[in-house]
């Protein structure tokens, strides 16, 4: 039985262990191949059976205790070995981190991808059309035939050598994407548009983004929700806005669009149900709402951008402050 | 369109403020900005009765000064020409200084009371000829007046933005119908007829329905305006002529009738209205016009004496010593005025109402008026026997003369009430419709289910139902009209080029915008196609519609790195142009320093491959798979760094390093890549399938050669891979270098292959013997010699 006290004290020892070289050599007097509980498990065939059950169980539960020991043990060297390594491995946390690329997304994108996701939820979907134009798709169309003087209200710039030019506005698109389909629609044309002017409202080219609905019944009442719920969403809940009446030659009634800044209203856009004329681009009887909206205007509002050139101007600090993320 | 409150006033009755008019018509339809010189109410004239130097400053002026009260005020004054008897402009105690905003209050100065100030032009703001020193008023200005009065300076000017469609809103008279019907005050009767001529009247064509000629003779030469129409023609922004133009234009921008005055004795003749094309007009302004078109043309003696409408002829001007005149007033049509202003590109004021609709039941008013006022102020007399003075008429009629335009310039439209609900989306009473046209002027007869609307003579671009419907909204209101919800139907729309935008951001390039059009120095063409060219450009520097996105990118950087930034990287989604087509673009464009500089890392400078990497991975996001880089050389690049980007056979696009500039200044490299997302093939996207993990165990062999210096190693890459495609997974380069050890002409490098078999742990005699295919290959297709560790 004095085996057993010899176990016991080797057990004992476990937890005095500093290093894992020494509970390794305790390991090995304790389960090694020559360790000693190996060898009185060894010696158990020597016994009688009687007293061997007895033995067995004895021996089993210091092996077991011993294996339990030795595994906490370890985690525990293991910890105060990873603390002395961890303690010694200091670092100045204040230093700058990894550069990363900053990529950005300009405001006029983002102003886009704004207007059309609230478009989106309403079913419009993007209908595209060329930035070379011919002067029907442009004017003619459009309810502006030669002589009309609201030609004069855009300043065109006209291509060398055939009679095309540069679209002065998305509704274009309109005529194109009525042109051969069946109403109804539902669709918005974005991009960029050209006058000739330059100062710090204007510049030569500018975005646009505009909505047609063509359907049995449309009305003004629909114009209405609909402009309401874009400003809504994209300026918030509490902006105020002004209906005004106008006058554009492809829609009529036509009326114009403001917010209210400070003490300012400002003008977003235009809007209006499509004029017939304008609708004789597609068979049957159906009738139509437009709307139309800067999108320099809308940014410049949001973002607090003060002069319109200096969206094109790609000053890489002016990116930084009016830039958004990519998510 | 200028006009002033005082001048609205002539013509409407009303107590209307300025604001509220202006904003009653913003509700109308019409755009305003309100200009006043509220600020300078206070100010009033003084007098200096007594002036003498101060007592203890130099160079101030102790001045004695009635303003109106009884009182003397005593004023320190610095100017330099304050003296005795000079009229002035006092700020009394309390007036804000509009220049800089101090309020004047009571001080003393070097012992002395100042109780106001006396006021130079420039503290005013007032854009006077004398600027220097107080302002001296001249002798008829009395003390005490008020400077808003005496400078007619509180006459409200209001600035008006007339749509194309409102003609009969280019007039102080038009203006004031729309304020009376919309209940802002009454519109005052027009003068009485004072003055009639015995008019022949004769047959006109019908471009001109009506035409009338009056002529005045013995006008007093050099005959004065009267002040208050100069001094209104200014406001409106209209050049001083002489006493009949500046009368002629007053009354045409009160009533909106232009009307012209030809120098009688340079048209002796009769004088008519035709069409006439091909001929040349020494004009009024100065300028010589060639019209090729045809235009309406007033004619004597066969030569063209004005361009009806538009503008008179230098040789038939009314000059200051002209004494005796032929004044004209017609209606001309729209359309042609139009052309011919268009092809002109002349935009006068009449061109700019005619074009518009000029009311024609207003002409011989205006007319009368006119020159009844040219006989006033000018003296002359109105001969009833010249053979010019005549009156002609679309259609000779017995009826009354306004029927007959109301007949002939008028339209009718039919307007269902049901069309009225369907337009405005909410019902209106059938009285409510009649009372709101009725009042803006437009006569209803009621017919069956549906209005027969007939339109007022002053209206015109009004043909349709949804016109008359726009007529009754604005009247109602925009804000007081019903509001209807469309459905929600939420549809996604992410486009390739939202997806293509994320991942350029993501790779770290910042988004800039850039004009479609360039100057010739920035064209850059890779295709080497002709490029668009702008007619009529803003500047030589936007004359061209770009092919390329990257000379303007490459500005950019350049001028961000003038400004101290280290390097960029940017991008653009835009259209370039081609003779065909228009192609949808991303172009994305490196210089210098990849990242900041920083501790952790040392700072590398942006090259091809950075561009080729970023390439990559957003073709392969926008799922092009199978991308081939072929060498090619381009306009503008670096001869070796440059090659298109194919996919599936197509040119997507391409990359490169610009052409260095200077070679003693190291510059940083220019890297590039244009890929055309109009050309990317949207299906290409293999189905995936199946992935079978292989549990053996993966080999790693690395191999090293020499190979000649200029030979490629992508396609060595892929011959390795080649060699074996079951079992080799994958082939990195590792290493490539030059140095002494490597022989002359030659380079070294060397790869890792990853090798592991799908059916069983691989053999050293497998191993083996792919080994020795690799050697032999590459050095059979590419004279490479294995290199020995």
């Amino acid at each position: 039985m004095g085996n057993y006290t010899l176990i016991e004290r080797l057990i004992s020892k476990i937890d005095l262990c500093t290093s894992i070289e020494d509970l390794e050599q305790c390991r090995i007097d304790l389960l090694g191949k020559n360790g000693l509980v190996t060898r009185l498990f060894g010696e158990l065939k020597t016994l009688p059976p009687s007293e061997c059950k007895e033995v067995a169980q004895k021996l089993n539960t210091l092996k077991a205790e011993a294996v339990q020991k030795i595994a906490s043990r370890a985690t525990k060297l293991e910890e105060i070995a990873i603390n002395a390594f961890v303690d010694q491995d200091w670092c100045d946390i204040t230093l700058p981190g990894k550069p990363r690329g900053l990529g950005l997304i300009h405001p006029i994108s983002k102003t886009r991808a704004e207007i059309s996701d609230i478009l989106a939820t309403f079913g419009f979907t993007q209908a595209t059309g060329p930035e070379i134009e011919d002067d029907w798709h442009n004017f003619t169309a459009l309810n502006m035939p030669e002589g009309h003087p609201a030609r004069q209200m855009m300043d065109t710039f006209y291509i060398k050598g055939n009679a095309k030019l540069l679209r002065t506005h998305t509704s274009t698109v309109q005529i194109r994407a009525m042109e051969g389909n069946k109403p109804p629609f539902r669709f918005f044309s974005f991009g960029r548009v050209y006058r000739k002017d330059l100062d710090a409202t204007h510049t030569p080219m500018f975005h646009q983004i505009e909505a047609v609905m063509v359907d049995k019944e449309v009305s003004l009442a629909n114009l209405k929700f609909l402009l309401h719920e874009i400003v809504r969403r994209f300026f918030g809940n509490s902006t105020r806005i002004r209906l005004r009446p106008s006058f554009f030659p492809f829609t009529s009634p036509s009326l114009e669009l403001d917010i209210q800044q400070g003490s300012s209203w400002l003008e977003i856009g235009g809007a209006g149900i499509i004029h017939p004329k304008v609708l004789a681009n597609v068979e049957g009887s159906w009738r139509g709402l437009a709307l139309g909206m800067g999108i320099e205007r809308l940014a410049m509002i949001k973002y607090g951008i003060k002069d319109i050139r200096q969206c094109f101007e790609s000053d890489l600090r002016w990116l930084r402050h009016y830039g958004c993320s990519a998510y | 369109m200028l006009i002033t409150l005082n001048w609205l006033k002539e013509v409407i009755d009303t107590n209307a403020s300025a604001k509220e008019i202006a904003d009653e018509l913003l509700k109308l339809g019409i755009e305003v900005e309100i200009e006043s010189r509220e600020d300078l109410k206070p100010f009033v004239v003084a007098q200096i009765v007594s002036a003498k130097p101060h007592p203890s400053i130099s160079k101030l002026t102790l001045c004695q000064v009635i303003a109106g009260g009884k009182e003397i005020l005593q004023i320190v004054c610095g100017a330099r020409n304050a003296k005795e008897g000079l009229k002035t402009i006092l700020a009394p105690i309390g007036a804000t200084i509009p220049s800089n905003g101090i309020v004047i209050e009571p001080r003393t100065l070097g012992g002395e009371l100042s109780d106001g100030m006396l006021c130079s032009a420039a503290e005013l703001l007032l854009d006077l000829p004398q600027q220097e020193g107080i302002i001296e008023m001249p002798l008829d200005a009395k003390p005490g007046e008020p400077l808003l009065s005496y400078f007619e300076l509180d006459d409200v000017l209001f600035h008006l933005e007339i749509t194309p469609n409102r003609g009969d809103c280019l007039s102080v008279y038009g203006i004031a119908r729309e304020l009376a019907a919309a209940g802002l005050g009454r519109l005052r009767q027009l003068p009485e007829k004072q003055v009639e001529q015995q008019h022949e009247i004769k047959k006109s064509p019908d471009f001109c329905p009506l035409f009338s000629l009056w002529s005045i003779e013995k006008i007093q030469s050099g005959a004065k305006t009267p002040e208050q129409i100069l001094k209104r023609l200014e406001k409106a922004g209209i050049k001083p002529v002489n006493a009949p133009v500046d009368i002629l234009n007053y009354v045409a921008h009160t009533f909106g009738q232009p009307m012209h005055a030809y120098d009688m004795h340079t048209c002796s003749g009769e004088i008519s209205v035709e069409k006439r094309s091909g001929f040349e007009l020494e004009a009024l302004d100065g300028c010589s016009y060639k019209i090729a078109g045809e235009a309406i043309s007033i004619v004597c003696n066969d030569n063209v004496i004005a361009l009806a409408g538009i503008i008179g002829s230098n040789s038939t001007k009314v000059k200051n010593n002209t004494k005796d005149i032929i004044v004209e007033a017609g209606i001309f049509d729209s359309k042609c005025i139009g052309r011919t202003g268009q092809e002109l590109k002349l935009n006068t004021q009449a061109r700019h109402r005619f074009e518009r609709g000029v009311d024609p039941a207003l002409c011989l008013a205006a007319a009368r008026i006119a020159v009844n006022m040219i006989l006033e102020v000018c003296g002359g007399i109105l001969v009833q026997t010249d053979v010019r003075s005549s009156i002609y008429v679309g259609s000779i009629s017995e009826g009354d003369f306004h029927q007959l335009i109301q007949s002939r310039l008028t339209s009718t439209i039919k307007l269902h009430l049901t069309n009225v609900r369907e337009i405005l989306g909410q019902h209106v009473e059938e009285e409510k419709v009649v009372s709101i046209l009725e009042n803006l002027g437009f006569s209803i007869c009621k017919s069956g289910d549906c209005l027969h609307v007939r339109t007022p003579t002053w209206r015109t671009y009004m043909e349709l139902e949804e016109d008359v419907v726009s007529e009754i909204a604005r009247s109602i209101g925009y804000d007081s009209l019903a509001s209807c919800s469309i459905a929600q139907n939420r549809v996604v729309s992410h486009s390739l080029e939202d997806k293509a935008r994320t991942i350029c951001a993501s790779l770290g390039y910042a988004e800039i915008i850039s004009w479609s059009f360039v100057g010739s120095e920035q064209l850059l063409s890779f295709s080497q196609e002709q490029s668009i060219q702008i007619e009529n450009p803003i500047s030589q520097e936007m004359s061209f519609m770009r092919q390329s996105l990257i000379p303007q990118m490459a500005d950019i950087v350049q001028k961000n790195n003038s400004r101290g930034a280290k390097g960029g990287s940017i991008f653009e989604i835009g259209p370039a142009f081609f003779q065909q087509e228009e192609v949808q673009t991303l172009a994305i464009l490196k210089s210098g320093q990849t990242l900041e500089t920083s501790v952790h890392t040392k700072t590398q400078q942006a090259d091809i491959f950075d561009i080729k990497g970023d390439v990559n991975r957003i073709l392969s996001i926008l799922g092009q798979e199978k991308i081939i880089y072929r060498r090619q050389a381009l306009p503008g690049c670096h001869p070796h760094k440059c090659a298109s980007i194919i996919s599936g056979n197509q040119c997507i696009g391409y990359l490169g390093v610009l052409m260095p500039t200077s070679i003693r200044q190291k510059q940083p490299e220019i890297c590039f890549a244009e890929i055309y997302l109009s050309k990317l093939s949207l299906m290409q996207q293999e189905l995936k399938r199946e992935l079978k993990v292989s549990n053996y165990q993966q080999v790693q062999r690395d191999f090293a050669f020499f190979v000649d210096q200029k030979c490629e190693l992508g396609p060595v890459l892929d011959a390795i891979k080649e060699c074996n495609p079951e079992i080799i997974r994958d082939v990195i380069l590792f290493d490539v270098f030059q140095g002494p050890e490597v022989p002359q002409g030659k380079k070294s490098f060397a790869v890792s292959c990853m090798m592991q078999s799908q059916t069983g742990t691989m053999s050293e005699t497998e191993i083996l013997s792919i080994h020795g295919h690799i050697i032999s290959k590459v050095a059979e297709k590419f004279g490479a010699q294995p290199r020995l560790s």
